[in-house]
């Protein structure tokens, strides 16, 4: 028996059924064949052929008259399925700013049309926008503040310090994160990441869009970081530092 | 509180950043009447004095420094608390001048929190030396707070700020109202308008800076104080203010309600301060130029932390011998007395109590010379320096870079360095600290390992063996930090964010008091765990009436069998089994507990005490090799390093870990793993012995 690796090589009508046992299981408990049929309105002789060729595939174990149960493998598939449903129904929402019924209803649908392939592309590009450093997720919440309710987008209204809009997704060399910063190196914070409670500590020190920081220096050991903010000396370590994202400024020529 | 108030007139609180030298006006206001505790249910320290002024007497209560007023930290939450639930009748921020914008921050979260603040302008002569001119009238005026300028290690100004705080506990509160702006403003005022029509605002809040908290995203904030009334509604109403706010501006809501915070400080600054020329360089800067350099700071940090070591081990152990003299002499002076009195009482006094205390005694120096040490790089500010620089190799085992000093004390004695863990932020890193530390041996572990070894191994072999297994000590320590880390504690360790304060020479009083309150407090708290260890394992040595003390008929030796076969396993036997019980009490007395045992006699009363003393160890050398294997020492030196640390250690954990949970567990699991390991030691080489 050969073992499937991979969600392409199962039929829709397969992958719904595996869907429909592994939220069975995580809900009630258990899935019996019985329920299985009532839920998807056919007969229980479909649904044990179904489940025959799922098990067949090593993803179900099943024998008449037991619990269906799932094996690792199915496991596993099942939870990428509900992971890629998931995201459309997210992307949906919080890219396209779609009501989250509507999201949730045509992720159904849509799910099982689109290759896995496509899937993951475009769960790869909504993670970008999100890490993107040049404020992709910024440039998503311009895109809801700029549209308008009869579905046109209007044009960009916010510029940035140059007059020129936001249209870059791209790495900018002038954008790097604090923990990238090289000592002697000064900048501007543009962006604060990071968990409410971290954001909370470096806001109360003073660090917030906008404020300069200098790094002195690195520790021996290469972390953490000394930087210099207002008048004050502060330590944080890379992974704190990872959070800030700041806006390079070159290096003042005094005299 | 309520018992202190139908005392006290008033209370008032002092607020300020770590740093700010706040501790050193508090010790100043309060001078020797000051008390320390705990606050309920943590270990963070409580301050509080009472003092006359005048004719009102004031309790003067410090709050942990914090930087600012939200609940991120423990240390944020207990002042935030103190300040709503207590109601001062007055607040004095203290402000490190020569950092006023991040220090007026807090001052001026502390003015909305609706309180009458006292500006205690600290290290003025910082600002003056720079340069800066600040008009202090003018910062008066515009926050509409007495102002004081004070040096607090030089006790200027301190009459000055008690005279204002009276005062102006007699004026009424002002109306300041702090604008942020547009768009700020009327969300503000759109949410403070509903919840004084939806809710019942508590007396000690005002409506506008529970909205402020709310647009600064704290939900749970109206569940928390209590507030009665449509509290769904609010927090929906804030949700979606807080959404229009962000579109509005392109930010967070907390972060824009934070930045107009500091715009408006910046605003007050602008107005009040002249800055001077500005040195290229600090002297701080150039001193850290040396201090953490590249190449150097290692070096640096390892000859400060081998200074602290022996300023504290070295320097103590003449005060150390001096008490012990004092403990034998007192004795040698009791016991005629007691000629008379049933030789039972001669034994509890004299061995029991006077025993006890002298076991905890005798540790004062170190003790107190350690903390003196430690508060001295506290206040200097090399501690902040020390924990940059080793943070990278505490890291990876899962600790705070300031957990390094608990380490090194260790090899010292583990009470004060448990006792030192208290400059540890975080429980979760604290609780780990401390569980590894008694891993670490101590200087009165030493001489178990020192007889044996040269008992069992050659002369040449003897002192590697010793130190291996010291070095063994450390690395169960280590690996210790590491699993717990992975598997008991999970989590983040708290984020290393932390200030460099600028070197600064601490005054010598400053040190003394902090040096004091520490002490006192492992006296008192510690003190009572061991006299209670003490007496009942005297108990055991000494009943049933009439056998040898400490010999295999006393319960203690009773016990020892009972033990035996749980120890077979691992190579020890009865006698093994005593001498260990024994050396819960404190490991120096597994030695002479040995001897006993053994039946060699440890006179120690005999005037030529060194000879003696060599007769005695050669003589129990020689009993150990004839009942002992190398193997069996060699297990013996392993489970005597890690089951179980003495009952000074064990009160200083059961104090400071803060559960009796995790006290239980460290005890459990050194025991648990010192067995495991005895027994794949003892068992392997026998089966490689059969082989």
């Amino acid at each position: 028996m050969t073992k499937v690796l991979n969600l392409a090589d199962i039929s829709t009508n397969l992958q719904e059924y595996l869907e429909l046992v592994h939220k069975m299981i995580m809900e009630h408990g258990v899935a019996r064949v019985r329920d299985l049929a009532a839920k998807k309105g056919v007969s229980s002789a479909s649904v044990v052929t179904a489940l025959r060729r799922l098990q067949e595939a090593g993803l179900v174990e099943y024998s008449a008259h037991q619990y269906v149960k799932m094996t690792p493998d199915g496991s596993r598939l099942a939870m990428k399925l509900d992971q890629l449903h998931k995201f459309l129904a997210r992307f949906f929402r919080e890219v396209l700013g779609i009501e989250a019924e509507q999201a949730e209803k045509e992720a159904c649908s849509l799910e099982h049309h689109l290759s896995v392939t496509t899937l993951e592309r475009m769960e790869a590009f909504f993670e970008f926008l999100h890490s993107c450093p040049r404020g992709g997720k910024e440039l998503i919440e311009q895109f809801h503040a700029c549209r308008p309710s009869d579905g046109r987008v209007v044009e960009c209204h916010r510029k940035n310090a140059s007059g020129a809009p936001p249209n870059c997704l791209l790495r900018d060399p002038q954008t790097a994160f604090l923990a990238d910063l090289q000592p002697g190196e000064r900048g501007k914070v543009m962006q604060l990441r990071g968990d409410i409670r971290l954001r909370r500590r470096l806001v109360d020190l003073g660090i917030l869009p906008g404020t300069i920081i200098s790094v002195i220096r690195y520790a021996p050991l290469g972390d953490p970081i000394e930087v210099k903010i207002m008048d004050y000396l502060l330590t944080l370590r890379k992974d704190e530092a990872r959070s800030i994202l700041m806006e390079r400024e070159p290096v003042a020529v005094e005299g | 509180m309520e018992q202190h108030r139908t005392k006290t007139d008033m209370v008032i609180a002092l607020i300020g950043n770590p740093n700010s030298g706040k501790t050193s006006i508090f010790n100043k206001l309060t001078g020797a009447h000051q008390k320390v505790g705990n606050w309920p249910g943590v270990t963070v320290e409580k301050k509080e004095g009472r003092v006359q002024v005048g004719e009102t007497c004031v309790l003067f209560v410090d709050l942990p420094g914090t930087y600012g007023l939200n609940t991120v930290s423990l240390d944020e939450m207990l002042a935030r608390d103190f300040l709503l639930s207590e109601q001062p009748s007055a607040v004095i921020a203290v402000i490190d001048s020569s950092n006023l914008t991040r220090n007026l921050y807090l001052a001026v979260q502390t003015i909305e929190l609706g309180l009458k603040v006292v500006l205690a302008m600290n290290m003025t002569d910082e600002v003056d030396a720079r340069g800066d001119v600040i008009d202090y009238d003018q910062l008066g005026r515009i926050l509409r707070c007495p102002i004081v300028k004070t040096v607090g290690h030089r006790g200027k100004g301190i009459e000055e700020l008690k005279q204002a705080c009276i005062q102006f506990v007699q004026e009424p509160k002002s109306d300041l109202v702090f604008h942020y702006g547009e768009p700020l403003d009327s969300a503000l005022l759109r949410l403070t308008d509903l919840l004084l029509d939806l809710c019942q605002i508590p007396h000690n809040l005002t409506a506008r800076w529970i909205a402020l908290k709310l647009l600064e995203g704290e939900d749970d904030l109206l569940e928390n104080l209590g507030v009665e009334g449509d509290r769904a509604r609010i927090i929906q109403e804030a949700g979606e203010l807080r959404k229009s706010l962000e579109q509005q501006t392109g930010l967070t809501a907390d972060l824009v309600v934070v930045d107009r915070r500091y715009g408006i400080i910046r605003g007050v600054i602008r107005e009040c301060v002249t800055l001077g020329p500005r040195d290229r360089m600090t002297l701080t800067e150039k001193i850290d130029n040396v201090v953490l350099h590249r190449v150097l700071a290692l070096p640096i940090f390892l000859a400060m932390m081998w200074l602290t070591y022996q300023f504290t081990f070295t320097v103590g152990k003449p005060f150390m011998v001096i008490l012990e003299l004092f403990f034998r002499w007192l004795t040698a002076v009791v016991s005629p007395w007691l000629v008379e009195a049933p030789p039972w009482v001669h034994g509890f006094l004299v061995n029991g109590i006077l025993g006890g205390i002298g076991s905890l005694i005798v540790f004062i120096p170190n003790i107190m010379l350690l903390f003196l040490g430690i508060a001295f790089l506290e206040d200097s500010g090399y501690m902040a320096r020390a924990a940059f620089v080793i943070d990278r190799f505490m890291h990876h085992i899962g600790l705070h870079g300031k957990a390094f000093i608990p380490l090194i004390i260790g090899f010292g004695c583990n009470v004060p360095a448990i006792m030192a863990t208290r400059t540890l932020e975080s429980r979760r890193d604290r609780i780990l600290t401390i569980i590894i530390n008694p891993f670490i041996s101590c200087g009165a572990r030493m001489p178990i390992w020192i007889l044996l070894a040269g008992a069992f191994f050659s002369d040449q072999w003897a002192g590697t063996v010793v130190f291996g297994v010291v070095l063994f000590g450390l690395m169960i320590a280590v690996l210790s930090a590491l699993a717990l880390n992975r598997f008991v504690l999970p989590g983040q360790s708290a984020p290393f964010v932390m200030e460099l304060p600028p070197y600064r020479f601490p005054t010598f009083h400053s040190l003394l008091v902090r040096m004091w309150e520490r002490n006192w407090l492992f006296l008192k708290k510690v003190g009572s765990v061991v006299l209670l260890g003490v007496v009942l394992i005297w108990f055991l040595g000494y009943f049933p009436w009439g056998v040898q003390p400490n010999g295999p008929a006393s319960y203690a030796g009773r016990l020892g069998k009972v033990i035996e076969p749980v120890l077979k396993p691992i190579g020890i036997d009865w006698r093994g089994a005593v001498a260990l019980t024994f050396g819960i009490v404190a490991k120096e007395v597994v030695i002479s507990s040995l001897g006993v045992l053994y039946d060699v006699s440890d006179d120690a009363s005999s005037p030529e005490l060194d000879q003696t003393a060599v007769r005695f160890e050669t003589k129990l050398q020689e009993q150990l090799r004839a009942n002992m294997t190398r193997l069996q020492a060699l297990s013996f030196m392993i489970f005597a390093l890690l089951y179980m640390p003495c009952l000074a250690t064990i009160g200083a954990i059961f104090k400071e870990i803060g559960s009796i949970k995790w006290a239980l567990f460290a005890l459990g699991y050194g025991l648990s793993l010192a067995y495991l390991i005895s027994l794949v030691v003892y068992q392997s080489g026998m089966l490689l012995c059969r082989l």
